[in-house]
């Protein structure tokens, strides 16, 4: 636990450290910022659970200790002390916490624990799990339904010759078991290779949380965890195989032998007729009646067609957002060309007056907004006082899209973070007691706003702010038309060093690159699961489709159609159910879909996740990307209607 | 007379197994000249539908040429082949063949869309004209499953006249109707032909046969036979003079 930061004196940290053993814990420090230009080597990388998640702004670097003197002799930064606290047992935090404050021992600077390091580092690497969790079940899914495609391929191949088994007198519960063993041994094949392919792939997912996080000691759950999921996915295969396999109850020997097809699929009553339609050539026309005919038939196609358009357009577009400048408006920050943040100096309040003044006489500004971010004492409900980060100034500068209610517009008024107002209890209307000045002030809260920067727990008001509390300045300006953001920026960084000057973009790109990379190869892994299983499921079908209408195709082919219009009507019924299957998935995506991402990154602090589509990726390159592979699949597994002689099925 | 349709030593075998073939039709030669109506006969097994559906290009011979008009189909590509069937051929078939998802109208002008050489009121005009002639005006918007067995063929018919064939195949065109239906199909075939449409049919009846001009009988994948009748008067007892004969000459050869 890290209970503090800032600058402290000898004495104070002499305090601290009798403090800590007194209560028999244990203490280390420190860390320094600086300005002097040096260059070092990089020799290593360190894991860094506080400040290495993306989300977190700011970098701290391992010096050496003749470095570190180096540095302090040459008075190129001030000494911060960081000291960390490591608990017997993690449920006393909330309670050590609150001894400490009671202590009266020095509370310089903002105070994190475990909780927040969890979230911090979550956001990073909890999103991309969250999103191969979701495309790994969704997975599930479509496997399951590929057993069943292939299961019906092969029964409707093998249906004459059922039937025969039933006719020489084998009962339908050993024609199943012959089946089934056939599939428990391939599931069983395939479960094991997929328990031991998963210890080496598992690297590939983990490498970035292994780097920044650490690896998991090694205990038997490692083994048995995987083991169980994968037993459960088998018993589940099994399951779903003997549900298929029911079917056999229903066939009918006789049946069997004479027409050789199953014959189940319903085909609707001819509504579409080729004598009044006008609209399409004859291929086309017979490939669309067919889908509506049988729909019943297709709808497992169009499952699958929806759902790699859902696991393909939810990440591209989450990515799209995710990089979109908007994106700020979730990381509780109004939008604005430049910020400047001012963390933890000497003189950082005259250091901030300063910018202030510089700010307000520069030409170019055209507007801006000095934010100032202190701490501030909140009763709770069990009477005690809790620490709450708040940001002070005026809001309505740069505003902020609110959850509901609006920002903070008289000074008795407060607006909390979408985590802070779900943990406190209170909602638009509420109110809170604040201490301001050393005395308790009772204000309402006027709006709840989504915050995924410094855990999602912040608050906004316009109450003065608090003088011996403050964590970071910010002043966020727009420029006038014509300057240039990164001149600007050059400048306010050579004049105000060391504050750290960003454009919007840099901000977004700083704070969420780790995350916006991860996801990157999650979307492209999405992506190419997506076509895989596309390519997969189609091929599957109508290779299936392909001798259930043998005697179709053979009509057709005595009537002068030659293959490439057979082609042309088996692409357009692929097409078809893929063009329903991308609209409706695209539809699901972008409600669904948004809802799904927001209940994820609600854990995060922000709720209420608008998608922002990039139309030519999500409505254009993605759909044509599938319909590419989804038209050459279909030719390809059609293929073998030029082998299967006329005459011999017109015969039989 | 010219010729429409030639077969020059025409063989077909099978690999049943790994190196064994099996013959089904054996050095077949035969020409057929335009406007004839011609049966094949034979017993089961001796390769008549091979015949039929070899010399009409759906199916590829193993060795020989077959002529439509002078011009050699075995070295036809897939697409000029089924160009060919479109367009100069018609058939009909024992079980009928009619796709399940379309009504009886569609059914019928589904290859004269496809071969697109009028427009689409007319193609729907002339499907008319033959519904009628067929007796089946009243069936367009039927699906197949209210239709019986007769009526069925007749539309399997009027498909396979829909884009005027030079030439018509029918393998065992009345081989799954009772008698009445077979003179009803009977006698609209004879008016096609009449019409001048050269007719080759596949049959085991020789009721059947005997209104044909001509019959071609085969045993064991070989022509061993092929007698002129001379053409069908529509008389009773012409009919029953006819099938005597017949029986006579198929008896001889054992049939």
């Amino acid at each position: 636990m890290q209970l503090h930061s800032g600058r402290l004196s000898g004495e104070e940290v002499e305090r601290i450290g009798s403090w800590a053993k007194a209560n028999g814990k244990t203490a280390s420090h420190q860390v320094v910022e600086m300005v002097l230009e040096q260059s070092y080597r990089i020799v290593d990388f360190v894991r860094d659970a506080q400040m290495n998640p993306s989300i977190i702004h700011s970098k701290r670097f391992v010096v050496s200790h003749a470095d570190y003197e180096f540095l302090l002799r040459s008075n190129a930064g001030e000494a911060e002390y960081l000291i960390e606290f490591r608990l017997k047992r993690l449920a006393d935090a909330g309670a050590f916490a609150s001894e400490y404050q009671a202590s009266g021992l020095p509370q310089k600077g903002p105070a994190v624990d475990y909780t927040l390091f969890k979230t911090l580092n979550a956001l990073t690497d909890g999103v991309v799990a969250a999103v191969v969790i979701l495309v790994s079940l969704i997975l599930n899914v479509i496997a399951i339904l590929c057993i069943r495609f292939t299961m019906l391929a092969t029964i409707e191949e093998d249906y004459r010759e059922i039937g025969v088994l039933k006719a020489i007198g084998i009962s339908h519960k050993h024609i199943k078991r012959l089946y089934l063993s056939k599939y428990v041994l391939l599931a069983a094949l395939a479960s094991a290779a997929g328990y031991f392919a998963a210890f080496p792939v598992n690297r590939f997912f983990t490498a970035n949380i292994m780097l920044y996080i650490g690896e998991a000691p090694r205990s038997p759950i490692h083994y048995a965890l995987p083991l169980a999921s994968v037993a459960v996915i088998f018993v589940m295969v099994v399951f779903f195989c003997r549900l298929v396999l029911r079917r056999f109850k229903r066939i009918s020997a006789v049946e069997a032998m004479r027409s050789g097809s199953m014959g189940d699929t319903k085909v609707r009553a001819n509504r579409l007729s080729l004598a009044r339609s006008r609209l399409f050539s004859v291929p086309v026309f017979l490939g669309l009646k067919d889908v509506f005919q049988r729909l019943a038939m297709f709808r497992l196609l169009l499952f699958v067609f929806v759902v790699c358009s859902f696991i393909i357009i939810v990440p591209v577009n989450f990515l799209n957002t995710i990089q979109s400048p908007s994106f700020v408006s979730y990381m509780g920050v109004g939008q604005s060309d430049i910020r400047i943040d001012l963390r933890h100096s000497d003189d950082l309040e005259s250091r901030y007056r300063e910018l202030i003044e510089h700010v307000s006489r520069d030409p170019d500004v055209a507007r801006y907004s000095p934010l100032v971010t202190s701490r501030f004492k909140v009763l709770n409900d069990e009477g005690a006082y809790d620490n709450l980060s708040v940001e002070t100034g005026d809001l309505t500068i740069f505003p902020l899209d609110y959850l509901n209610g609006s920002a903070p517009a008289r000074d008795n008024e407060i607006a909390l973070s979408y985590v802070n107002s779900k943990e406190m209890g209170k909602r638009t209307g509420d109110t809170i007691v604040i201490t301001v000045d050393g005395r308790d002030r009772t204000i309402r809260v006027s709006g709840v706003y989504q915050d995924v920067t410094n855990g999602g727990r912040t608050a906004k008001a316009i109450v003065p702010h608090n003088k011996d509390e403050v964590l970071w300045y910010v002043l966020s300006l727009n420029v006038k038309n014509g300057s240039a953001i990164p001149a600007k920026i050059l400048e306010y960084e050579h004049k105000f060093q060391p504050a750290k000057v960003t454009d919007l973009q840099g901000y977004l790109n700083q704070t969420l690159g780790g995350t916006i990379s991860q996801l990157k190869l999650v979307t492209v892994l999405a992506l190419g699961v997506a076509v895989c299983v596309s390519i997969c499921i189609t091929s599957l079908f109508l290779r299936m489709l392909v001798v259930k209408d043998s005697a179709q195709i053979a009509i057709l082919r005595s009537l002068g159609f030659a293959l490439s219009r057979i082609k042309i009507m088996y692409v357009t019924m692929a097409l078809l159910v893929l063009g329903v299957g991308v609209a409706v998935g695209t539809i699901l995506s972008n409600t669904a879909g948004q809802l799904l991402i927001g209940g994820i990154m609600s854990f995060f602090g922000a709720s209420r996740i608008v998608f922002i589509v990039n139309p030519i990726y999500a409505y254009m390159l993605c759909p044509v990307l599938l319909a590419a592979a989804v038209a050459a699949t279909t030719l390809a597994s059609i293929g073998s209607i030029k082998q299967a002689g006329i005459s011999k099925t017109i015969v039989e | 007379m010219v010729a429409i349709l030639e077969a020059k030593n025409v063989n077909k075998h099978y690999t049943v197994h790994q190196n064994e073939r099996q013959s089904i039709l054996k050095d077949i030669n035969l020409m057929l000249d335009k406007g004839e109506f011609v049966s094949a006969m034979g017993p089961s097994g001796s390769g008549k539908s091979t015949l039929l559906y070899n010399i009409s290009g759906m199916d590829q011979a193993s060795s020989g040429s077959v002529l439509f008009k002078g011009e050699d189909i075995t070295a036809f590509p897939e697409k000029e082949l089924a160009s060919l069937r479109l367009n100069k051929m018609g058939f009909i078939f024992q079980h009928i063949h009619l796709l399940k998802n379309m009504n009886m109208l569609d059914n019928i002008v589904l290859s004269a869309y496809l071969a697109k050489r009028s427009s689409p009121d007319s193609i729907n005009e002339r499907a008319g004209e033959l519904m009628k002639r067929t007796g089946i005006d009243h069936l367009a918007a039927h699906d197949i499953t209210q239709a019986s067995g007769g009526q069925l063929q007749r539309v399997a018919i009027c498909r396979a006249l829909i884009n005027e064939p030079e030439i018509l195949f029918g393998d065992e065109p009345t081989g799954a109707l009772n008698s009445r239906a077979t003179d009803e199909i009977m006698d609209i075939l004879g008016d096609i032909h009449a019409a001048g449409t050269t007719i080759l049919l596949v049959t085991h009846d020789v009721k059947v046969a005997a209104r044909s001009e001509r019959v071609l009988f085969m045993l064991d994948g070989r022509l061993v036979g092929d007698r002129r009748i001379g053409k069908y008067t529509k008389e009773k007892d012409d009919l029953k003079a006819r099938e005597s004969e017949l029986g006579g000459w198929l008896a001889q050869l054992g049939f």
